[in-house]
């Protein structure tokens, strides 16, 4: 039964983990419907803004996430008006492939900056854990997780209750019926793109607790990021977390319970994402 | 008559006094390497880059043959295709003596197979895999530095013996990097009295190996050995911290470790197997690290540097050595090599299981102690003891 | 007048499948390591316009790894297991891909635009994991093979640009008939199409098998040209993304923008990579972002707005009707 209550709780911390570096992907699909394969750049971006900020002046990657949310909110406004704002009409295929180009642009970018090498920043509490009756919580995944599911429900609350978050849904819902009860579409497009790029910066900082810091450090990310927006149903910002859920605690039990579980667990992430597009192409939490 | 062939006479005249400044300065010898400098294999082909710098100026203080050596490097990007394309480029067009270098198995293979069609002297970094050393079997122009899977296994197997351990949890990524390491593992094992009481992939880069950490507790196996990449080895040791796991030795062999492990908490006592630290007392060694850390202002924290550097001296001696450029000739030369380098062992080519000419054939082990690699077996090369059981979290 | 500028077409592309023969002929003796980079391209451009083929009904595919890995690991296991020639393993390993695309075309059928992506790209990542869980497929560590017609290069060459010819006549004439009305329809619109009557399932199973069995050629050629295998390169997400990244450069649902797009991105990476060194991804993923946002239709549909733009040249109808066959998008 502890095991049990172990395994749980490491799948609801890795649930966590992927409800918070989907969440902003989730966001851009949404609202902007730009499948952004740069999204795990601007993570890795965030993620070494947080690494220099605690290796040269020794801010936590806790006190540094208000600077990284505007930096890279601010990267993703630029972005947007530079260059998503132009292929909004265009054809899926040619969104995909400039947020591409500008995927391996940043990626590379990093490279030249600060070279390939994978970095530790030496956070001082990033191996604690904290005891709950039997079940041990790393303190780095449980403060992931508690933010996690803070920004989510924040970002739902902006959503819902905001003039801003309103105007986004309905620009999501109908660009032109949006533009003409007068919403400034592009406004709420260039917001959604920002907040969205700064969700992604966030959780690259929160990333730099656990995790090597390097150029390359985005793509796996993006990648179970769109995993887990098809189990949610695209652009369902709402499905994120319970399908964050629902991989997190499925990879675990397959990882602990099956023999030789852990090389297979990745099977039943694809495995799964195949079925339910196969089965269910609105998604399981629509 | 005269004006007609007046172009041509000038054309005589230039060609004529080419020829006489060719005279006058030998041509270089030119030597190709074909390295990863982009792609995630780029910062270990950076290091090579860098070294062979330090190499080649050292080289060209004498000359070889009364030559200049000029070294041409290539990029393959850690592409087949692209470092098949440059293995052509380097023979045809730039017509090197050698090509030297080289990191992945599957550029390995594409580049060994230009070479079958247009041979010189191979003398080969890369490629840990022995499907590339059955395939090149019969090459007797193919020289390779880097031990084989099976020379690590043997070192590996052969220190954990050293410390009187037992038994054996063994983690390893599903690439072919790691699932190398799983081949014929427990029988390398059972021939030193050691027993894996259970072999579990992962997958390289997963965030969370927490579930993965919890069956090797379960195991209470007396070693927790760890064959992953650099980025994984910082959640597989902190998530170890957290969960209270204590093993007598936690033992990884990543390609390279990240910077800034030496100061992270939880890397602490953790061990390792590798051609080569850069704490080695070996005065070559140390010759090689001052002089790197001069020239480029920076630690050779990968052991590529100094086995590029080895490399790069040990071909420029073997032609030296030979009087002559032709291929035979080099062959011959190269199997006379005994080089004491940086690396801290000696270096001579011998044949091994499948393959005609063999270089190194050891790793050694160090720990991480309060911020250092601290070399601690074999002996030889060892600075100080092995903390064993490792006294986690004191 | 259409039949002129078939004749056209087929003039122009017979002059490139030529003018890339004499090229492997002369360059076999004089610069072999062009031939060598060459061998590459073409290997990317049956990629690249295979890749077109299932575009055109609107399937925006990331399975093109999965079929590439297929062909290799078909040929290398079959010519391992029977000592047969490779040059038929790499037949066969084309029609493995096809046979497997069948099915998969028929189970995704329902899926769309981004949906059909990520489907397509969870199945070629299964085939990956299950390629590294077999043995006897040589597991993650992977195989070696045996050089396809002895390992001479210019063979290859010459081989892979008969491979890409049959592609490209196919590919004319694919647009020169019915079918080219047909694909269009799916991909605007599948309902509408359906009530006009045209076969969708068909449609989209025969162009999703045909596609798959070019990518499965492309892939066995790849294995018996670098002798080489395993799971985590032949099924790599790259050879997907490099698939379709040529047409949208060079010029989505056409035979010359596939193709223009592989030589020029593939040659044109070489070359920055000469040139520039290890800062050349940098500039490479920038040309690649500024090329769609100031040549959305790639570089043959700049060429075709610019003679369009020319109006003696061109009759007003004749674009229109060229409009609705290409189906181009941007409404």
């Amino acid at each position: 039964m502890d095991t049990f209550l172990q395994v749980l709780a490491f799948g609801v911390l890795r649930a966590g983990l992927y409800a918070l570096t989907s969440v902003g992907l989730a966001l851009a699909v949404g609202v902007v419907g730009i499948v952004n394969f740069a999204h795990g750049e601007f993570l890795m971006l965030g993620a070494f803004l947080g690494y220099w900020l605690f290796v040269l002046y020794h801010v936590d990657p806790l006190v540094a996430l208000p600077a990284s949310a505007v930096a890279l909110g601010g990267l993703g406004a630029v972005t947007y008006h530079v260059a998503i704002r132009r292929v909004l009409q265009a054809a899926p295929l040619n969104q995909t492939l400039l947020t591409f180009g500008l995927s391996i642009a940043l990626q590379n970018l990093a490279v030249v900056l600060w070279t390939g090498d994978n970095r530790a920043a030496p956070i001082p509490y990033a191996h604690l854990s904290v005891a709950l009756g039997s079940v041990r919580v790393g303190l780095p995944q449980a403060v992931v997780s508690a933010l996690a599911a803070l920004l989510t429900v924040a970002l739902y609350l902006v959503l819902d209750r905001t003039r801003t978050g309103k105007a986004m849904q309905a620009v999501a819902q109908d660009r032109l019926g949006a533009s003409l009860v007068g919403i400034e579409v592009d406004d709420a497009y260039r917001l959604a793109f920002a907040l969205s790029a700064g969700l992604a910066g966030m959780a690259g900082t929160l990333l730099v607790m656990q995790f090597a810091v390097s150029p390359y450090m985005g793509l796996s990310f993006t990648l179970r990021s769109f995993a887990i927006l098809v189990v949610a149903g695209l652009g369902n910002v709402r499905g994120v977390l319970p399908a964050s859920v629902v991989l997190g605690l499925a990879e675990a039990f397959v990882e602990y319970y099956l023999p030789g579980g852990t090389g297979w667990s990745e099977a039943v992430f694809f495995v799964l994402i195949f079925a339910v597009l196969v089965a269910r192409p609105q998604g399981l939490f629509r | 008559m005269g004006s007609r062939f007046r172009p041509y006479a000038w054309a005589v005249a230039v060609v004529a006094v080419a020829l006489s400044q060719v005279g006058a300065q030998p041509p270089t010898l030119r030597i190709g390497a074909i390295v990863p400098l982009t792609g995630p294999a780029g910062v270990s082909g950076q290091f090579m880059q860098k070294a062979y710098e330090l190499a080649l100026e050292e080289v060209n203080r004498t000359g070889v043959l009364g030559r200049r050596v000029e070294l041409i490097v290539e990029n393959d990007r850690g592409d087949p295709p692209t470092g098949a394309a440059a293995y052509v480029k380097l023979v045809t067009r730039d017509q090197v003596v050698a090509v030297i270098g080289g990191l992945q198995s599957s550029v390995s293979i594409a580049v060994a197979a230009q070479a079958r069609q247009r041979p010189v002297l191979m003398a080969w970094t890369g490629a840990a895999a022995v499907v590339v050393e059955q395939a090149l079997a019969d090459a007797d122009w193919f020289f390779h530095y880097h031990p084989w899977q099976y020379h690590n296994a043997d070192s590996t197997y052969r220190f954990i013996r050293s410390t009187g351990a037992r038994t054996i949890f063994l983690a390893y990524e599903d690439g072919p990097f790691g699932s190398s390491a799983v081949d014929e593992a427990r029988a390398f094992a059972r021939q030193y009295g050691l027993e894996i009481v259970a072999a579990e992939a992962f997958k390289t880069g997963s965030p969370d190996l927490t579930p993965l950490l919890t069956k090797a507790r379960g195991s209470a196996a007396d070693v927790f050995l760890f064959v992953g990449f650099d980025h994984d080895v910082i959640p597989m040791a902190t998530q170890a911290r957290q969960l209270g796991y204590s093993p007598k030795m936690i033992l990884g062999s990543p390609p390279s470790w990240p910077v800034g492990f030496e100061k992270l908490p939880a890397g602490n006592y953790i061990t390792g197997m590798a051609l080569w630290v850069p704490s080695i007392r070996h005065p070559a060694s140390q010759r090689f690290v001052r002089a790197y850390r001069e020239r480029f202002r920076e630690e050779p924290s990968s052991y590529w540097a100094p086995l590029a550097y080895t490399n790069l001296i040990t071909v420029a001696q073997a032609i030296q050595r030979a009087r002559s450029t032709e291929l035979g000739a080099l062959v011959q030369a190269m199997r006379q090599t005994e080089y004491d380098g940086p690396i801290g062992m000696r270096l001579t080519f011998k044949r091994s299981l499948y393959g005609r000419n063999q270089g190194f054939t050891r790793l050694m082990a160090f720990q991480w102690q309060n911020g250092r690699q601290v070399a601690v077996w074999p002996e030889e090369l060892a600075e100080a003891k092995l903390a064993y059981p490792a006294p986690w979290g004191r | 007048m259409r039949d002129r500028r078939l004749w056209l077409d087929v003039a122009l592309g017979g002059l490139f499948v030529a003018g890339a023969f004499g090229f492997g002929v002369w360059a076999e003796e004089a610069n072999p390591y062009r031939l060598a980079q060459a061998r590459t391209v073409l290997l990317y451009a049956v990629l690249a316009l295979s890749w077109d083929l299932l575009a055109r009904t609107g399937q925006l595919s990331l399975a093109h790894a999965a079929f590439h890995g297929l062909g290799a690991y078909t040929s290398v296991l079959v010519v391992r297991a029977t000592g047969l020639e490779p040059a038929l393993g790499v037949v066969l390993g084309g029609l493995a891909s096809a046979a497997v695309a069948i099915p998969l075309g028929w189970v995704t059928l329902r899926l769309h635009g981004i949906y059909f992506a990520i489907a397509t790209l969870a199945f070629s990542e299964v085939l990956r994991i299950a390629a590294n869980q077999i043995a006897w497929a040589g597991g993650a560590t992977g195989l070696v093979t045996v050089p396809l017609f002895g390992g001479r290069t210019v063979l290859q060459y010459l081989f892979l640009l008969g491979v890409l010819a049959a592609l490209m006549a196919l590919s004319r004439a694919l647009q020169a008939s019915r079918w080219a009305y047909a694909f269009a329809a799916v991909r605007t619109n599948e309902a509408v199409a359906r009530a006009l009557g045209v076969p969708v399932v068909g449609c989209k199973v025969a162009a999703f098998a045909v596609s798959a069995f070019f990518a499965g050629l492309s892939g066995a050629t790849y294995a018996h040209a670098f002798l080489f295998i395993n799971p985590l390169e032949s099924f790599h997400l790259g050879i997907s993304v490099a698939a379709l990244v040529a047409p949208i450069f060079g010029g989505l649902y056409s035979t010359a923008g596939p193709v223009l797009g592989a030589v020029l991105l593939r040659g044109g990476e070489d070359l920055l990579r000469e040139r520039l060194g290890a800062g050349y991804p940098l500039l490479y993923g920038l040309i690649l972002a500024a090329a769609i946002l100031f040549l959305p239709r790639g570089l043959v549909g700049a060429c075709q707005g610019w003679s369009l733009r020319r109006p003696l040249a061109r009759p007003a109808g004749r674009a229109a009707r060229r409009a609705v066959a290409e189906g181009t998008e941007e409404a």
